[in-house]
This record gives C-alpha cells, sequence and structure tokens, in this order.
C-alpha cells in the first residue's frame, strides 16, 4: 500500500470520526480493487468499536467516503466498467449513507445459517443481481449486529444518483 | 326531558344485564315515529324494544316507552337531555344524584384492563423478537365481559360517591371523563387510587393545559395505578421539572405517558439531574427520554440488567454520559463507547415526543445496544489482538442479548449471530481476531471458548470449519443450551 495514501487515509478517517491519526488502522480491501480504483477501511486500534468508515481511492488522486446517491454514482462510473453484481452491492453497501454497514450475501456459503433460515421461513435465496442496463440492482444486505436480514433495491435515478429501498426479509 | 330513571344509565344496571330505560311520552306525541325522532334513534329499534305496545300510532302522554338498551349512552340520552324538562320530578332527582348521563357514557364505554381487576403495567410489552407490541383491547363492560355484577354495583356506587365530592365537580368536563375512563375500566376504586387521583391532579394544576391534558392522558395509560400516579406527582413536583421550559416538559409527559409504569418515571425524574441530560438540545432530550424509557419499560428484558445499566446511567454518582452522535451512515453503528461516554446513533431515533417507532433497528438501539455499551464502560475494555477483547465483544454483546430478551442466547444463536461476525476478517472485530490467532497463547484460548460452546475438539487446523461450517444440530453441545456466561461483568453491577 502506498504510505502516502495510507496516510492520507487516516488523516480523512481521523477528521471524519474525531479521532487521532495514530489511533486510526487502515487495511485495504483487496478484493474489491479496480484497475482505476483501491477501496479501504479505516478502524480505531484502541475504541472498542462495532463500524468501519469507507474510503476509495479514485484515479489514484482523489478520496472519497461515504455519502449520499451521487458519491455512490460517482465511484461506480470510475470503477464499475466490467463489475460484477457483487461488486456493485459491496459499493453501494459501504458508501451509500441511507445504508447501513452489512454482509453482503455474495452466494450461499456466505452466511449458510441465513440460508437456512430463508428456507424455514418459505423464502429462497438470491445471490446480488444487477440489470444488463446496470440501472437496477437487488441483493440481500445482513446486519450482523442486529441480525436483520434486508433486501436492497438500488436504482440508478434519470438525473443520476443511485437511489436505495431497504426492505426486512428476515 | 330527562331519560327516566333506569337501568343503563343509572348505576346498577349496566349494559345487557340491566332493564331497558324509559322514557314518557311527551303532550303532542301520539306515535312512536315520533318519540323515536324526539329521541334520535331508529323507529325499528323502538318498535323491536316495545312489543307491549300493540298500536303504535294511539300513544298517550305520559305512557312509559322503552328505550332501546343498545342506544343507551348513544344520541338518544344525549337528544334527551337537551330537550325540555322531565315532568317526572322524582326521576328528576334521582338523576342528580347519580352521575351525569354524559359522564356515564363515557364511564360505560370504558374498556376493563383487567378481568381480575389487578392494575397491570403491561401497556407495552416486547415481543419475542425484541419488538415492543401494545396489548390487545380487553373486555368491555356495556357487553357485560369481564364485569361481575357485584363487580359493577360496587364499581358504580364508588363512582357515584366520587361524582359528588367537590373537587372532582370541580374539574372540566373533560378532565371527569378521562378520570372516570381511568378508573371505571381499572376496578377496584380503592380510596387509595381515588386519593392518589387527587393529589396528582392538585399537583398538574400548574401546568400548561396541553401537558394538564397529558398527565390525565398517562393516568389513564398507567391504569390508574395508585404507585403510578404518585411517581408522577412527585415528579411535577420536582424542582427540575418545573424548572424545565414547557416543551421540555412536554417531551417528558409524553414519555410518562408512552411508557407507562412508576419505576421508568423513576429512571426519567433521576435523568433530569444529569449535566449531560441538562445541557442536551430539544431534540436530543427527546431521544433520550424516549430511549431510556423504552428501556427502563422492556418488560420482557432481564431486570436485573436493565436496572443495573439505569443505575450506571442515572445515578446521581454516575460519572458516565449520554450523548447522541451524528454518523456518516444513517442506521448504523447503533452506538458506541468511549471515555466514560454512551454514544448513541441520532440517526436511528428520531426527535419528537411520540413513543419510539417501533422497527428491529430503533428496538436494537434502544432495548439492547444501551446495555451493550455501558457494559463495555464498566468493563473499561480495551482493543488489542487478544482473547481477552474477544471476550469483552461478546460478553457485551451477551449482556444487550439478555438486557433485549431476558434470557441468555443460546450456543447456536452465539455463534451465528455473534461469533461469526466477530472472526469475519472484514468485520471491525476480525483484524483484532486475526491477530490473536497469530499468539499461539492467545489463539488456544480461542480454540478453547469454541470448543466449549460446540463440544467439538478445536484447534488451529479445523478452527474456521467450526465456526463457519459446522451444523449446530450436529454439535456434542446442544444446539438450543444457554451459552455459558462470559468472563467480567456480565450484569453491569
Amino acid at each position: 500500500m502506498n504510505e502516502q495514501v495510507l496516510r492520507k487515509i487516516e488523516e480523512t478517517a481521523a477528521k471524519d470520526n474525531g479521532w487521532k491519526v495514530d489511533d486510526v488502522r487502515v487495511e485495504e480491501i483487496e478484493r474489491l480493487r479496480r484497475p482505476a480504483c483501491s477501496f479501504f477501511s479505516a478502524g480505531h486500534k484502541v475504541r472498542p468499536l462495532s463500524y468501519l468508515s469507507n474510503y476509495a481511492l479514485l484515479s489514484g488522486t482523489e478520496i472519497v467516503g461515504s455519502g449520499d446517491g451521487n458519491v455512490v454514482a460517482k465511484i461506480v462510473d470510475s470503477c464499475a466498467n466490467g463489475a460484477s453484481a457483487d461488486w456493485w452491492a459491496e459499493i453501494v453497501t459501504r458508501f451509500h449513507e441511507d445504508l447501513g454497514d452489512g454482509i453482503v450475501l455474495r452466494d450461499e456459503q456466505t452466511r449458510p445459517d441465513i440460508v437456512r433460515k430463508l428456507r424455514e421461513a418459505g423464502k429462497t435465496f438470491a445471490p446480488p443481481v444487477l440489470d444488463p442496463q446496470r440501472r437496477s440492482l437487488r441483493y440481500l444486505l445482513l446486519d450482523p449486529e442486529a441480525y436483520v436480514l434486508y433486501q436492497v433495491q438500488a436504482t440508478r435515478s434519470d438525473s443520476g444518483p443511485i437511489e436505495v429501498v431497504e426492505n426486512e426479509v428476515l | 326531558m330527562r331519560v327516566a330513571d333506569a337501568g343503563g344509565l343509572i348505576p346498577g344496571q349496566w349494559g345487557s344485564e340491566g332493564a331497558d330505560a324509559t322514557t314518557a311520552v311527551q303532550n303532542g306525541e301520539s306515535t312512536l315515529t315520533q318519540v323515536a325522532s324526539r329521541l334520535g334513534i331508529p323507529l325499528d329499534d323502538l318498535v323491536n324494544a316495545n312489543p307491549q305496545i300493540a298500536n303504535p300510532n294511539g300513544l298517550t302522554p305520559g305512557m312509559e316507552v322503552r328505550v332501546p338498551s343498545s342506544t343507551q349512552g348513544g344520541p338518544a340520552a344525549g337528544s334527551a337531555e337537551s330537550d325540555a324538562p322531565d315532568p317526572n320530578i322524582a326521576t328528576s332527582k334521582r338523576m342528580e344524584n347519580s352521575l351525569e348521563a354524559s359522564a356515564m357514557r363515557t364511564l360505560l364505554s370504558s374498556p376493563m384492563d383487567s378481568s381480575s381487576g389487578s392494575v397491570s403495567h403491561a401497556h407495552f410489552s416486547a415481543s419475542g423478537s425484541g419488538g415492543i407490541s401494545q396489548e390487545p383491547p380487553v373486555a368491555d363492560p356495556l357487553r357485560g365481559e369481564g364485569y361481575s355484577p357485584q363487580l359493577k354495583k360496587e364499581l358504580t356506587q364508588t363512582l357515584n360517591a366520587l361524582y359528588q365530592r367537590p373537587e372532582f365537580k370541580a374539574l372540566s368536563q373533560d378532565e371527569k371523563s378521562a378520570l372516570l375512563q381511568s378508573l371505571a375500566g381499572n376496578p377496584p376504586v380503592t380510596p387509595e387510587k381515588i386519593s392518589k387521583m387527587f393529589d396528582l391532579i392538585n399537583s398538574a394544576k400548574s401546568l400548561s393545559p396541553a401537558n394538564h391534558k397529558l398527565v390525565m392522558e398517562a393516568f389513564k395509560a398507567g391504569h390508574a395505578s395508585p404507585a403510578y400516579a404518585a411517581s408522577l406527582k412527585k415528579l411535577i413536583e420536582d424542582p427540575e421539572f418545573k424548572s424545565l421550559t414547557n416543551a421540555e416538559k412536554t417531551a417528558v409527559l409524553s414519555q410518562v405517558k408512552n411508557y407507562p409504569d412508576a419505576k421508568t418515571i423513576g429512571n426519567i425524574e433521576r435523568m433530569l439531574r444529569k449535566d449531560w441530560f441538562q445541557t442536551q438540545s430539544l431534540g436530543d432530550k427527546q431521544r433520550s427520554l424516549k430511549t431510556i424509557a423504552a428501556f427502563s419499560h422492556n418488560q420482557k428484558g432481564d431486570r436485573k440488567i436493565i436496572d443495573n445499566t439505569l443505575d450506571k446511567l442515572l445515578d446521581p454518582k454516575s460519572g458516565f454520559d449520554l450523548e447522541w452522535k451524528k454518523y456518516d451512515k444513517r442506521d448504523r453503528p447503533y452506538g458506541e463507547a468511549d471515555d466514560d461516554t454512551l454514544y448513541l446513533n441520532r440517526g436511528i431515533i428520531r426527535a419528537g415526543n411520540d413513543p419510539i417507532t417501533e422497527n428491529k433497528t430503533t428496538n436494537h438501539l434502544a432495548l439492547n445496544t444501551v446495555a451493550h455499551e455501558i457494559n463495555h464502560l464498566v468493563n473499561d475494555d480495551k482493543v488489542g489482538d487478544t482473547f481477552d477483547y474477544f471476550n469483552a465483544e461478546y460478553r457485551a454483546w451477551y449482556v444487550g442479548f439478555k438486557a433485549e430478551h431476558g434470557r441468555p442466547p443460546s450456543n447456536q444463536e452465539a455463534m451465528e449471530q455473534r461469533i461469526r461476525w466477530q472472526f469475519d476478517p472484514e468485520s471491525a472485530y476480525g483484524a483484532t481476531s486475526a491477530g490473536a490467532l497469530k499468539h499461539p497463547s492467545q489463539a488456544q484460548k480461542l480454540f478453547d471458548f469454541l470448543g466449549k460452546m460446540t463440544g467439538l475438539k478445536v484447534d488451529a487446523h479445523n478452527w474456521r470449519d467450526v465456526v463457519y461450517k459446522s451444523d449446530p444440530a450436529t454439535w456434542p453441545t446442544k444446539a438450543s443450551t444457554p451459552a455459558a456466561p462470559p468472563a467480567g461483568n456480565d450484569d453491569n453491577h
């Protein structure tokens, strides 16, 4: 990881969360990396916190954190070329301010316990689905802290931003 | 005229078990149609209630006509009252000595809170999933469900006596209605209950009309409980309450009404004294009030943990603060703990004087997170690549779970709802768990922990399979067995 980028993200996370820079721990999320973009999570080294802050490095220069639907649209416009529905679901989850952090259920092996509970409830598991025009995305998102499963519907509006609707499933 | 003596409108003859009321045919009336018109009731109902009248078009003044019971307390009685005075003086005197018809209508429509007559504080109760659901309405005395004839008789006698008291007569019609409804719905009406009610009314005189009304509504929501009324009176007379702005008083009384039990009032009163509450904005005060009230009022939660948690937060000697924080994501995290402060997510709980809007997110914050984060504070937990920190996070979750559900989690629930997340490399805990696994002594403690939970032999080669793939149904320990309590302070004492 580029030391300058690391330091910049540490400083941004510290500023965003009111932390000391030296207390910030940054990790790259390598599985989300795209040709023009890298993704990072930032946590606190000392406080017992349940959350991480997410940051994207766009075009090697610009750092953005979570925000509204325009921020998410900017990230996917910069990085999503050829990306899978799983990747889209991760980006929407991590960067859209209207969604809480959570675990995207990529396949049945991500959380077998949830797949079992879905079956017990007479429901069917489905992996993330992105329509061919890449304007609509649907996926299952687990809030691991409250152990609640949501279905997320993300839609690219005509004016540009990505809007999300979250419905409780389990 | 006034509705003549009788049943359905005076005590002792309620509903289907009492006789019908009667009315006298007035001068100028000769048909049931005219009587029905005067009383404002359907002609068919009046005809059906008077099979003894052979000729409905041949009535004579003074003849008694039965008023059907289904219309008593409704428009008929109201219309009758506004008519000319009843020539039957004896009947009028009897009415003056009994409850006013309008008040009695209120009383008759009051649902009984409990068939046993005992006072219930369980107006809201947590559901199995952690939700707070309102109980279904109970028996309606008008239909004779829930009240024995003896109870009806005693109740009406007591309320009649109450109605004659000057301090009751001095109340507004709305107040009378609210109080009668509260008392009639919560028998028995004991002298203590009436005494506490008047004490409360006197205390509430200093409030604005809107806040006074809230007190009346709270008394009803509190099932006319003397303990609740006494606590509410104490709150209203508390100098800290008196020093609040009118809007702040409304915020306090709203949650007293929304989460009606004496203990919750006590906790709200304690909160008023805390510096952290006093310095909050009105919106955050409203969030604090509804959150602490919902947490305190959780009937299905673990009472010991709830009370200990509230003591830690609200005791005068407590050094812990509560602060509402804006996060970059609206719905997560639920909260955090640091530097003796419990931080809660402002985006999850709306400001306002309504009760908490119930869903799994708001319930989790109010019923679980408060205890979870206070557990971190009482144990002074710090992050580290150690088993102790892994255990600290599990312990705080365990305490939150018990606070919300009133029972410990099962082995399966602990594994599925918490442990897997704590090992998840991309979770906030993943890095520290991975760090602990790199140290043999710490790793062994983690394997022992997993072995205790599952009954399986766990080591460096199979721990991932145990955490992510093992079927709880195949564990040597029963998946449904309560998980072992974690090390450390696990009840927030």
